[in-house]
């Protein structure tokens, strides 16, 4: 218990003495506000008063949000130990579990002090109320959702909440932090935790007769044995096997070629052979989940998981070729962070021009993100011409705006730009909540009807602002020679 | 001064935060191993970073093949092999990893390629993710040299080798200045091996030169390196 104990003041004390692990957890507490409501409410009860398309609309970007909620609260706890030979964490005197319960409680507890503190000044400080009287407040502002979130909002800064909640999160976090040595089964293992952590509301939204607890238990269990089995020990015993069949070795060479003239013919080949495992393999689940929902009743619950899969992928193939994935890394960077600008290092010992390299880099950001936005605009067409979801169409247009934010996060990572990263980070993440809300909650909020060329304005704007903020800074990179950056260790 | 020197540095500047380093004149001839050696931090890896292009100069000029390395990178690291142990590589099958760089090096030598995977005992059917750290200096060593360099600059390659691993280290460096045209910078710690191999040195410390010159002049007889480099505070 005692080394429980140190090392999470240890991970405590790392995440709060650096801006943007701190950055990031401050955002996760935030959105914390929407991403539990979501949870104990049930799901009949919150989409009771929907009918027709928005229903499904508004799932989709619940389980999206619960998809990325535990992430956000996972990646500044940077204990894992995952890839390469040089894990700088397991030298510690403490065994995987403890050191994952230590960071994943650490985690927790941070966002529950951030939420409580956050409720704490807006209530007392801005509003000068006392908790009772911000409820009136809260049922003031109360037509459809607003006023029982804003009433959980403050009853659930209390720690019980956070008790309960911590059944749900704690095994994707156990998932992120237990020791596994390939980056893919990594990837795999948090990818379908998180995915079934996510198709929580589309449960209860299906089965109103559950009780969100045993919901929240039977998952719990389900993830954490998930997590439990898929550790280093598991994987030594599966990597043996496939010894047997590893092929002899292939061709030592190629055709050398004028350097600029193979690199301008390599920077494409990744995009080729990723479209054959990753964008045809999601564009199948995201059609097959929206069939199944759309003809069936039985299997509704297969969409999010197929677009829980389908988001997977998509990640993946934005981020393949870079080796720079925002989760995982495909460079064997040593005790180099892959987020530290070791992309571009290890281009640094071939005769390839570095600004070539982040040119390509920021490119691939563009394509990648362009197809992955054409994908999923194309799944939700279908949809459209089957006669459901026109809703989709509204929500998904203005997305466009996001593709330069994601190659900007793109280029960041390459170069190691930390502050630019997580910038671009932030608002990427921030472009569904703030595009839903600019939807959503003017009306809400005022009790005024909107006309709709009025919200979309202001949707317009909001979306504008964050491409900005989180595009344009990277652009910097693209203007010249860079020192290669330096070597960091992770 | 001439036109055969292979590096030629005058009157250089290199900022990195808080460090600087300066070095008035330095220079390397075809066919000869320099050792740079010195203390943390006296501005060996800057050195060389800065001779390979990876970082550009505040002040003065670095001259590699009588080309600028910061401004024609390509043209210089066709002929220039630069290994470091903080290299971060592609995570693929070696066999994939070599036919991938190849490409870029018109002349690659694919028989070297083959003999130094024997020498240096790695299985090209191996990920690069699943070799220790001493076999992925060795690879990253394999990958610096099987283009045969006309300059081959190497930052601490014995981090993590065994002493075979050293021994075929030191070998291949042998090797490669049997060529009169070729040389060898090798920056390291094992001032035993530098001793072993080396045909001139440049001792740093804390950005400035303290001696340059051949071994035999700046090494007493009956002393070694370690000694000599004590004396002078750059151990």
């Amino acid at each position: 218990m005692l080394t429980i104990g140190r090392h999470a003041w240890l991970r405590a004390w790392a995440v709060l003495t650096s801006p943007g692990d701190l950055a990031l957890l401050v955002f996760a507490a935030w959105s914390s506000f929407f991403a539990w409501f979501f949870i104990f409410v049930s799901g009949y009860r919150l989409t009771g008063p929907m009918t027709g398309p928005a229903r499904p609309a508004f799932l989709g970007f619940v389980v999206v949000t619960l998809w990325f909620w535990p992430w956000a609260v996972a990646r500044p706890l940077q204990g894992r130990s995952t890839g390469g030979d040089a894990p700088p964490l397991p030298a510690l005197p403490i065994s995987w579990f403890r050191r994952a319960l230590a960071e994943a409680v650490t985690g927790l507890l941070l966002v529950l002090a951030i939420r409580a503190l956050t409720v704490t000044i807006l209530t007392g400080r801005l509003f000068g109320l006392e908790e009772p009287a911000s409820w009136g407040l809260a049922a003031q502002g109360g037509d459809g959702l607003l006023g029982p979130l804003f009433e959980f909002i403050v009853v659930s800064s209390r720690v019980a909440h956070g008790a309960a909640v911590s059944l749900l999160v704690l095994p994707v976090l156990l998932a992120w932090s237990a020791p596994v040595r390939s980056q893919g089964v990594l990837l795999a293992r948090s990818l379908l935790v998180a995915t079934l952590g996510g198709c929580l509301p589309a449960i209860l939204a299906e089965a109103p007769d559950l009780q969100p607890l045993h919901v929240i238990l039977a998952i719990a269990a389900g993830t954490l044995l998930l997590s439990v089995l898929a550790t280093t020990s598991f994987e030594s015993a599966r990597r043996r096997k496939p010894q047997f069949f590893r092929s002899g070795p292939g061709p030592l060479t190629r055709p050398g070629l004028e350097p600029a003239r193979r690199f301008r013919r390599d920077r494409w080949e990744p995009h080729l052979r990723s479209l054959r495992w990753f964008v045809a393999p999601a564009f199948a689940l995201l059609v097959g989940g929206s069939l199944l929902f759309v003809y069936t009743t039985r299997w509704r619950i297969a969409y999010p998981l197929c677009i829980g899969l389908a988001v997977g992928l998509l990640t993946r193939f934005y981020a393949a070729p870079l080796g720079a994935d925002v989760f995982a890394t495909d460079l064997h960077a040593g005790s180099a962070s892959p987020q530290g600008g070791a992309y571009v290092r290890a281009w640094a010992r071939l005769p390839v021009p570095p600004e070539a390299v982040v040119r390509a880099v920021y490119l691939h950001g563009l394509a990648s993100a362009s197809i992955v936005w054409l994908l999923w605009a194309g799944h939700e067409l279908v949809a459209v011409a089957l006669g459901h979801w026109r809703w989709h169409a509204q929500l998904n247009l203005p997305l466009l705006l996001g593709i330069p934010v994601a190659a900007g996060l793109l280029l960041c990572t390459s170069v190691g730009d930390h502050f630019k990263r997580t910038l671009s980070a932030l608002a990427l993440a921030s472009f569904l909540p703030a595009h839903f809300a600019a939807l959503t909650l003017p009306s809400a909020l005022t009790g005024v009807e909107w006309s709709p060329r009025s919200i979309a304005a202001l949707d317009l704007g909001v979306l504008v602002s964050l491409s900005v903020i989180g595009g344009l800074p990277p652009l910097v990179h693209l203007r010249g020679r860079e020192t290669i950056p330096e070597h960091q260790p992770g | 001064m001439g036109t055969t020197e292979l590096v030629r540095i005058d009157d250089l500047g290199v900022r990195r935060g808080p460090f600087r380093l300066e070095i008035p004149t330095w220079s390397v001839e075809p066919g000869q191993v320099v050792g740079v050696v010195g203390p943390n931090g006296a501005g060996k890896t800057t050195l060389l970073e800065s001779v390979a292009g990876l970082r550009p100069v505040g002040r003065g000029r670095v001259s590699v093949f009588g080309l600028d390395p910061w401004e024609e990178p390509t043209r210089v690291r066709v002929a220039l092999g630069f290994m470091s142990d903080d290299m971060p590589l592609f995570a693929m099958r070696i066999d994939a990893l070599l036919r991938t760089v190849s490409g870029y090096y018109p002349r690659w030598d694919a028989q070297l390629v083959v003999k130094l995977l024997a020498r240096f005992e790695i299985d090209p059917t191996r990920k690069v993710h699943e070799l220790s750290r001493g076999q992925g200096t060795r690879l990253r060593l394999l990958l610096a040299m099987a283009f045969r360099p006309r300059l081959l600059v190497l930052d601490e390659p014995a981090g993590g080798l065994d002493l075979s691993g050293r021994r075929a280290l030191l070998d291949v460096v042998l090797d490669v200045v049997r060529d009169p045209e070729r040389s060898v910078i090798v920056s390291s710690h094992q001032l035993g091996d530098v001793e072993r191999i080396a045909d001139r040195l440049l001792v740093l410390s804390r950005g400035q030169v303290v001696r340059q010159g051949s071994c035999s002049e700046l090494i007493e007889d009956g002393q070694t390196l370690e000694e000599t480099l004590l004396r002078w505070g750059a151990a």
